[in-house]
C-alpha cells in the first residue's frame, strides 16, 4: 500500500478496529449478501422465471462468494502478521517433531549468540561507552613516559595554549587515624584544577579552588563516595570538619560523586599537590607524575602533541640538575581512552574475534543441518508448491523456521550472556574501573536480538533458496533420492570444511595459550613461596625522620614476631615479589658513565631488606655473600645485585667489588654478592622496560629520594602453623607496639604466585572453552553430513555390494569421506592460523605462534574428530543389507 | 446486446470509481448499487456480489464510504453506503486519472 505516513497510520488504525470487530463484520457481511440474494431472486421471479431457474441464475451471477468473503476477512486483518504467526506455529510444530535437531541447533546458536553478547557488553563498556567525564573525547593524557615533576606540571599549565592541564600523583598512601582502627588509604595528590579539567562536580561540598595546591592553603581533602559511606557512615556533616590523614589535619571540603574514580577505583581521597617552588629538590627532582589534559576548543590532537614536545624541550634548562634530552623527546599526548584501555583493547578484540568465530561455526552448522532437513522435506515442499504456494511463500516459510531457531537460540543466549558476563568480567580483572562493564543492560539485549535476527537470515537464507528451487515433478516422482544431488551436497561439504577450518584456528589458539600457561606454571620464580606469609606494616613516614627510630621499630618487630607461635623466621622488605609494585631508583653504574644531557640515568629495581631475607625466601646467593648484621647504617654501604644485572653490566668479570651509586647520593655502594634472579614483577618477567637491573640494599643503609628510610615495609614470615592464626598474632603484636600503625595486605606468597597467572589462566580457559565448543560443533556437523550422505547412498551401496564390494571397502569409503572433509578443513585452518595466531603473540610466554608441538597435537585431535565423526555412519553403511537396500521405495 | 462485462475484466480500480460515482447522488445499499450499474450501463456491467462486497469493504477501510444499517423499500434491514467527504475527493481524483488514462489509450488506438 502506498500513501503518506499519516494516511497509512489511519488505515492501519482502521484495520485494527476492523480486526477487533471481525466477528461482527462477518455477520453483517453474511446478512447483507443474503439480502442481496433475496432481492435478486425476487427480481428474476418478477421477470417471469421459474423459482429454481431464478435461484440458479442469481447463483451464477454471484461469482465465488467464499473467495469474496475470504478476501473481505483478509482486509480486516493484519494479513502478513497473521500469516507470519501461522508460519511460526507451523515451525514450532515441525521442530517439536524433531526435538534432537531443534535442541542441537538452538544450543549451538545460544552458545554463539550468548558468548558474543556477553563479550560485546564488556567490549562496548571498554571501547565504546563514553568516559564519565564532560566531553570525554577532548581529554588527553601525557602518555606513559610523560611524567613531570611538580615544577614541570606548573610550567606546562602556564605555557600551554592548546590544553588545560592537571597533574596527578596516583600513589599517595597515608594512614587515617583518630576514628577507630587505623586505616591505610590510597589516594591521589592532584592539581587544584583536576575536577575542572575532567569536567566533573562533587556530590557534596566543593572541588578545589585555583591556588589551593600552593603551600599554606593545601590542608584540604576530598573524600571518595565509597570512603565516606564506609568509614564515616555517610555523615553529611563531615564536610567542613577536619580529619587526620598521615598525621596532618586536613579539612574535608567535598565528597566526590559516587561513580568518580580518577585515576583508578582504588582512589579513596584527593588532596591538593603541595607546589612549593622554594624546595627545588622536591619541586623539580621528585614525584614525577602523569598529566591529564583537556584540548581547548578548536584544537586538534596533533597540535597538542607538537606543543607538548616543544614545551618539554624548553623546560629542560629549568631543571636544577641536568635532565636527559631523551626524556623531553619522548613526550607526547594520546587520547585518554587510549591510555586507559592500553593492552586490554587487544585482549578484548582477540576474545571477541574468538566468540565471533564460534558463532560463525554455529551458523554454518545450523545451515548444514537445515540443508539436510530441506532435502528430507523435499516431498513436503514439492507438495506445497503443487497446491499453489509460490516460491516466495516457501522461502518465507523456511526463513521463518530459521528465525524461530535463531530467536530461541538468542533468548537462551541472552540468559547465558547475563550469567557469563560476570565470569567474563572477572577474567578481565585488569580493566580500569571507568571502563568496567556495568550489568548487561538494554545495549546487550538489543545486540543479542539483532544478532539473532542477522544470524537467522545468515544461516537460513541459502538453505531456504536452495530448498525452494527444484524440479517439482522430479521430486514427487522419485520421492527419495538415490544419489546425493551434486550442488547441494557440495554446499554442505563446503560448509563443513569451513567450519572445521575455523575450529582449527580456535583450537590452535587455545593450544598455544595452554602451552604458554604450562610454561608459566613451570617457571622458577627464583624464590620458595611455600609457607611464606606477607603483611604490610605502615607507620607514618614521619617516624623515619630519625632513621634510628625506624631501624629500632623493625628490629623490635622482627624480634617479637619470631616469638609469635607458628612463626619460624621473619624478615622485612620494602616490596613483595609479584605484587606489581616496582621500587625503582635511578642509579649510576661503575664503568658506565652516562651523559646526563643525552639520556636519563638507568633505573634499577631496588629492594630494601633485612639480612635474613634471602635465606627466608630461599633466594640463592650465587657469589659473594648475603647481608649480615654487620651491614648496619654506620658501616660501609653494600649491595647485592641480581645475576642478570651482573651479566648485563660486567659480563665475564667478577662483579664482587664493583660499585653502584644512587643518583642523589655521592657515595658508591660496593657489590658484595650476586643473588639468583627473581621474577619480581610477574612470572613471565615482563618488567617495565625502563628497569635495567635489580639490586638489594640492607634496610639500615637504604635511602629514598627524601634521604629517608622507607617507613612502610612488608613483614615476610615463614610459618609452621595456620597462616590465619599467625596473621592475627602479628596483628595483635603490632597493635600493642603502636595502635596507630595499620596492618594490611595480608597475603600468602603461594596465593600471590597463583594470582599472578590469573589473567593468563582465565584468558586461556575462555579460549579453550570456545575452542571446545567449536570442535564439538564441527564434529557434529561432520557427523551430520557424512551420515546423511551415507543414508542417501544406501541404494548405491546396495548395488556396489551386490556387485561384490566388501563391507570393509564400504566402511573405508564412508570413513574416508569424513576424514577427507576434516583434513581439508585442517589444511585450510592451519594456513589461516599462521596469519591469525600472530594476534596472540603478546599473550604467549615462551611459546612461538608456530609451536610445532601445538600444531601436531591439534592435527592429531582433528584426525581423531574425523575418525569419530565418520565411525558411526561408516559402520551403519557397512551393515547395509543389499537386498533391503535395493528393494527400498 | 454484447456479452455482459465481468468486473474482473475492468481496468484495475475502475470498480471502486464506479461505486463511488454511483453513490454520489445519495446513499444506496449493495443490491441497489449493482442494479444501478447494470441499468446505466445497459446491462454491459454486471457486478456480482463476489466483486462488489470486497470492493465496498476496501472503500470502507479507506474511509471513503460509511455504512449504516437502515430499512429498505420493502422494510427489510439493509446496509446503506454513504459517500464521505474523503470519498468525494477521491472520486474527483479518480475521475481525472481515469480520463487521463482513457485519453492516452484513445491516442494509441487512433495512431496512424
Amino acid at each position: 500500500m502506498s500513501g503518506s505516513v499519516p494516511t497509512r497510520l489511519v488505515r492501519a488504525w482502521r484495520r485494527l478496529v476492523f480486526r477487533l470487530r471481525r466477528e461482527e463484520l462477518d455477520r453483517d457481511l453474511a446478512e447483507e449478501i443474503e439480502f442481496h440474494r433475496s432481492l435478486s431472486v425476487a427480481a428474476h421471479a418478477r421477470a417471469g422465471l421459474a423459482p429454481e431457474r431464478a435461484l440458479e441464475l442469481s447463483h451464477r451471477e454471484m461469482g465465488n462468494l467464499t473467495l469474496a468473503r475470504e478476501e473481505c476477512r483478509d482486509m480486516w486483518s493484519f494479513l502478513r502478521l497473521e500469516r507470519f504467526w501461522q508460519d511460526v506455529r507451523y515451525a514450532v510444530r515441525t521442530f517439536a517433531r524433531t526435538p534432537g535437531f531443534a535442541a542441537l541447533a538452538v544450543l549451538s546458536l545460544a552458545l554463539g549468540i550468548g558468548g558474543n553478547a556477553a563479550m560485546f557488553g564488556i567490549l562496548s563498556a571498554a571501547l565504546i561507552r563514553p568516559l564519565p567525564y564532560a566531553h570525554p573525547g577532548r581529554l588527553v593524557e601525557a602518555a606513559n613516559s610523560g611524567y613531570y615533576p611538580p615544577g614541570g606540571v606548573v610550567d606546562l599549565q602556564e605555557e600551554s595554549r592548546t590544553m588545560e592541564l592537571a597533574g596527578y600523583d596516583p600513589g599517595v598512601e597515608v594512614n587515617l587515624t583518630g576514628s577507630g582502627e587505623p586505616l591505610r588509604l590510597r589516594g591521589a595528590a592532584v592539581s587544584a584544577n583536576l575536577f575542572t579539567v575532567l569536567g566533573v562536580g562533587v556530590e557534596r561540598g566543593r572541588a578545589f579552588r585555583p591556588g589551593e595546591d600552593l603551600p599554606g592553603r593545601d590542608s584540604l581533602v576530598i573524600l571518595s563516595h565509597g570512603l565516606w559511606q564506609r568509614h564515616f557512615g555517610g555523615d553529611p556533616n563531615i564536610v567542613g570538619r577536619a580529619v587526620s590523614l598521615g598525621g596532618v589535619e586536613r579539612e574535608v571540603v567535598g565528597i566526590a560523586s559516587p561513580g568518580f574514580a580518577f585515576p583508578n577505583a582504588a582512589t579513596d581521597f584527593w588532596i591538593p599537590l603541595h607546589l612549593d617552588s622554594r624546595n627545588a629538590n622536591a619541586y623539580w627532582e621528585r614525584e614525577f607524575m602523569p598529566v591529564v589534559g583537556r584540548l581547548r576548543p578548536g584544537v586538534a590532537l596533533s597540535q597538542a602533541q607538537r606543543e607538548i614536545a616543544a614545551l618539554s624541550v624548553q623546560m629542560l634548562p629549568l631543571f636544577p640538575s641536568t635532565m636527559g634530552r631523551d626524556w623531553a623527546a619522548s613526550m607526547t599526548v594520546i587520547p585518554l581512552r587510549e591510555f586507559l584501555t592500553g593492552d586490554i583493547r587487544v585482549r578484548l578484540l582477540v576474545l571477541q574475534c574468538a566468540v565471533g568465530l564460534v558463532l560463525l561455526i554455529a551458523c554454518a552448522n545450523v545451515a548444514g543441518l537445515l540443508l539436510a532437513r530441506a532435502t528430507a522435506r523435499q516431498k513436503e515442499i514439492a507438495l506445497r508448491v503443487a497446491v499453489g504456494a509460490s516460491r516466495g511463500r516457501i522461502v518465507r516459510q523456511l526463513l521463518t523456521e530459521s528465525l524461530v531457531l535463531s530467536l530461541a537460540g538468542g533468548g537462551l543466549g541472552i540468559a547465558l550472556a547475563f550469567e557469563g558476563n560476570s565470569a567474563l568480567a572477572a577474567a578481565m580483572a585488569a580493566i580500569p574501573s571507568v571502563l568496567a562493564p556495568a550489568k548487561p543492560g538494554w545495549g546487550v539485549l538489543l545486540f543479542a536480538g539483532a544478532l539473532s535476527l542477522v544470524t537467522g537470515l545468515l544461516f537460513g537464507l541459502v538453505p531456504a533458496l536452495v530448498a525452494s528451487r527444484h524440479d517439482l515433478a522430479e521430486a514427487i516422482k522419485t520421492g527419495g533420492q538415490r544419489t546425493a544431488s551434486g550442488a547441494r551436497a557440495r554446499l554442505r561439504s563446503g560448509l563443513i570444511v569451513g567450519e572445521v577450518a575455523l575450529a582449527v584456528v580456535l583450537t590452535i589458539g587455545a593450544g598455544l595459550l595452554i602451552r604458554s600457561l604450562l610454561k608459566l606454571a613451570q617457571v622458577d620464580p627464583g624464590f620458595r613461596p611455600q609457607h611464606v606469609l606477607t603483611l604490610r606494616i605502615s607507620p607514618e613516614q614521619s617516624l623515619c625522620r630519625q632513621p634510628a627510630s625506624c631501624i629500632a621499630l623493625y628490629d623490635q618487630l622482627l624480634r617479637l614476631t619470631r616469638g609469635v607461635p607458628g612463626v619460624e623466621d621473619a624478615a622485612a622488605a620494602n616490596t613483595v615479589p609479584l605484587s606489581a609494585s616496582v621500587p625503582a631508583s635511578a642509579v649510576k653504574v661503575e664503568g658506565f658513565p652516562y651523559v646526563p644531557a643525552e639520556r636519563a640515568a638507568p633505573m634499577f629495581w631496588a629492594g630494601a631488606i633485612t639480612p635474613n631475607y634471602f635465606r627466608l625466601m630461599g633466594i640463592a646467593i650465587l657469589r659473594g655473600r648475603a647481608f649480615d648484621s654487620g651491614d648496619a647504617d654506620s658501616a660501609a654501604p653494600v649491595i647485592v645485585v641480581s645475576a642478570a644485572t651482573a651479566r648485563r653490566y660486567w659480563p665475564g668479570q667478577n662483579p664482587i667489588g664493583k660499585h653502584v651509586q644512587l643518583v642523589w647520593e655521592d657515595r658508591w655502594r660496593r657489590v658484595v654478592g650476586v643473588a639468583a634472579d627473581v621474577r619480581q614483577f610477574d612470572l613471565a618477567d615482563r618488567a617495565p622496560d625502563y628497569i635495567r637491573g635489580a639490586m638489594y640494599m640492607p634496610y639500615a643503609q637504604t635511602e629514598d629520594t627524601d634521604r629517608q628510610l622507607p617507613a612502610v615495609m612488608n613483614l615476610i614470615v615463614r610459618t609452621s602453623a595456620d597462616p590465619g592464626v599467625v596473621a592475627n598474632g602479628i596483628r595483635d603484636l603490632v597493635r600493642r607496639l603502636n595502635p596507630n600503625v595499620p596492618v594490611d595486605e595480608i597475603r600468602s606468597m603461594v596465593a600471590l604466585v597463583r594470582e599472578s597467572t590469573g589473567q593468563s589462566r582465565s584468558m586461556t580457559w575462555f579460549f579453550a572453552g570456545f575452542a571446545a565448543v567449536a570442535l564439538l560443533l564441527a564434529a557434529i556437523g561432520t557427523y551430520g553430513v557424512v551420515s546423511y550422505s551415507a543414508a542417501q547412498r544406501t541404494f548405491e551401496i546396495g548395488v556396489r555390494m551386490a556387485l561384490g564390494a566388501g563391507r570393509r571397502r564400504i566402511f573405508g569409503s564412508v570413513l574416508g569421506q569424513s576424514l577427507r572433509l576434516v583434513l581439508l578443513g585442517l589444511a585450510l585452518g592451519l594456513a589461516a592460523s599462521l596469519a591469525l595466531t600472530r594476534l596472540l603473540a603478546t599473550f604467549l610466554y615462551g611459546t612461538a605462534t608456530s609451536d610445532p608441538l601445538t600444531l601436531a597435537a591439534v592435527s592429531a585431535v582433528l584426525v581423531a574428530v574425523g575418525l569419530l565423526a565418520g565411525y558411526v555412519p561408516a559402520r551403519k553403511a557397512a551393515a547395509v543389507d543389499p537386498l533391503t537396500a535395493l528393494r527400498a521405495d | 446486446m454484447g456479452k455482459p462485462k465481468e468486473t474482473s475484466d475492468l481496468l484495475p480500480g475502475t470498480l471502486d470509481l464506479l461505486i463511488l460515482r454511483t453513490l454520489a447522488p445519495g446513499p444506496m445499499h449493495g443490491y441497489g448499487i449493482a442494479q444501478r450499474l447494470k441499468q446505466v450501463s445497459e446491462d454491459v456491467l454486471q457486478v456480482g456480489e463476489s466483486s462488489l462486497y470486497p470492493a465496498l469493504q476496501r472503500l470502507l477501510l479507506n474511509g471513503w464510504v460509511n455504512a449504516l444499517w437502515g430499512a429498505s423499500e420493502n422494510n427489510r434491514r439493509a446496509r446503506y453506503y454513504i459517500l464521505t467527504a474523503g470519498g468525494r475527493k477521491q472520486l474527483a481524483r479518480e475521475r481525472e486519472e481515469f480520463a487521463r488514462v482513457i485519453g492516452a489509450i484513445q491516442k494509441v488506438l487512433d495512431m496512424a
